[in-house]
């Protein structure tokens, strides 16, 4: 515990150095959501509903697997080519010891980007409610260990650091591009959470309506779980195959 | 400790064939060999990590969790400073060491205060090295690795870095296994030799 601790405060110190990522992760996704809904400015309080739950969800989506693919993935994948990654792992000799430190690390960042946004959403909506800040922790708490791991599949990619932010650019349209496929039946439904963005969409959705609404789709629990473990098989395959040494250097 | 049957095979060469190695944990174990010997995948072999070309038996070889690695030129962390690194270092590995060993006593107040709050970017490659490989020197492991941790280094830090290595061997009785080109810099010090190539 321990080491995690002390590679962690290594971790904020080194992040705290490149704010650039807040502007992609938090800055763009605010902006837009203002572009979009600056006209309840000037309008009454607005409720919050189902409707907003889930414009409020597809904007949680994008800041958690923005930020989980930024500072996680990617960042864990730029230690390696640049022999970060080796070098820390015979300083610690455990590479889950390094994964979780940083992951942690990104938690508490995702956390305090979710506050920053919602907060602006209260500001516009003029309605000011503690459950969405706790609706929003929860959710990234809960979303955040199944996409990380999802997404480090990407550890196995033989491409240069310098391709990688365009592959993840790519992806994400990618997955944006898909996030509303129908749903017609249990199958197609597990299916299109096997999209990490409809995962986390659906996820914050089903805690947003927790918590304003007092409803749940109880149905969603086996499909949910069944998605999860998936994510988690395949978490352990790419993580397994993270390597010390560098794709396209030898360090 | 001892490496048996260690060969290594790329398509159009043969850098190692049956090699035996033994390695002393009374002395400074010190791999030297040209350019391209394989020293390195040597290293990279002892630790865990080397490429699948790379075969043979290791005897008495700790677990990596055991094995502390110093990899040759690495722009560690350029944000840190050398305070916070070594801070890092000092959480991760075992304090104790910098008030029980002299050395150390010495090399902190005449070489590291004077650059305690510089950023690790921003010190020289010598200066860097030292840092990394005082830092390295706190951890608590059995086996310490080090891949040419004089290279590009000045006369004075060379042999700042060098005491540091021998305090391992001689006030900790660990087993030290380094790469190096430079063995005149190393005439004062317990070495024992292992000529690859």
């Amino acid at each position: 515990m321990n080491d995690i601790r002390a590679l962690s405060k290594v971790y904020v110190i080194n992040l705290l150095s490149n704010k650039f990522v807040f502007v992609f992760n938090l800055l763009l996704p605010t902006i837009y959501f203002l572009y979009q809904n600056g006209k309840y400015w000037s309008r009454p309080a607005v409720s919050f509903s189902q409707s907003t739950n889930l414009v409020i969800s597809y904007f949680w989506a994008y800041i958690i697997m923005v930020t989980i693919l930024n500072n996680v993935i990617v960042a864990m994948i730029a230690q390696r080519e640049n022999g970060f990654y080796k070098q820390l792992f015979f300083i610690v000799g455990s590479k889950w010891k390094i994964l979780i430190a940083n992951f942690l690390v990104q938690l508490a960042v995702l956390n305090g980007e979710l506050i920053i946004f919602n907060v602006v959403v209260m500001t516009v909506f003029h309605n000011w409610h503690i459950s969405l800040l706790l609706a929003g922790m929860l959710s990234a708490i809960i979303v955040s260990v199944p996409v990380a791991l999802i997404s480090s599949l990407l550890f196995l990619l033989k491409v240069k650091i310098e391709s990688i932010n365009i592959l993840v650019s790519i992806l994400l349209f990618g997955l944006f591009a898909l996030i509303n496929l129908p749903k017609s039946g249990s199958i197609s439904h597990i299916l299109s959470l096997l999209n990490p963005l409809t995962y986390t969409v659906e996820t914050s959705f089903q805690t947003l309506s927790l918590f304003f609404n007092h409803t749940f789709d109880y149905s969603m629990i086996l499909i949910w779980l069944i998605v999860t473990v998936v994510y988690g098989l395949f978490g352990w395959f790419g993580t397994s195959k993270l390597s010390v040494h560098s794709i396209i250097d030898r360090v | 400790m001892q490496i048996k049957n260690y060969s290594l095979r790329y398509a159009d060469r043969v850098l190692a064939q049956n090699l035996e190695v033994e390695f002393s944990n009374q002395e400074i174990n010190v791999i030297t060999g040209a350019n391209g010997a394989g020293k390195t995948t040597l290293l990279d072999f002892i630790a865990g990590v080397g490429p699948k070309a790379a075969k043979g038996d290791k005897i008495n070889v700790p677990k990596q969790a055991e094995i502390a690695y110093q990899l040759q030129h690495i722009h560690f962390f350029t944000t840190l400073s050398v305070a916070q690194t070594i801070t890092m270092y000092r959480q991760l590995g075992n304090p104790a060491i910098e008030t029980e060993n002299t050395t150390f006593q010495i090399i902190k107040k005449r070489v590291l205060d004077k650059i305690w709050q510089v950023e690790m970017g921003k010190l020289s490659g010598g200066e860097r090295q030292m840092v990394l490989t005082y830092g390295q020197c706190l951890l608590e492991k059995k086996l310490y690795i080090f891949d040419e941790p004089t290279s590009g280094v000045d006369v004075d830090n060379t042999k700042i870095i060098l005491s540091m290595i021998a305090s391992l061997v001689q006030d900790r009785q660990k087993v030290v296994v380094m790469t190096s080109h430079n063995l005149e810099q190393m005439v004062d010090l317990p070495v024992h030799l292992i000529q690859l190539g």
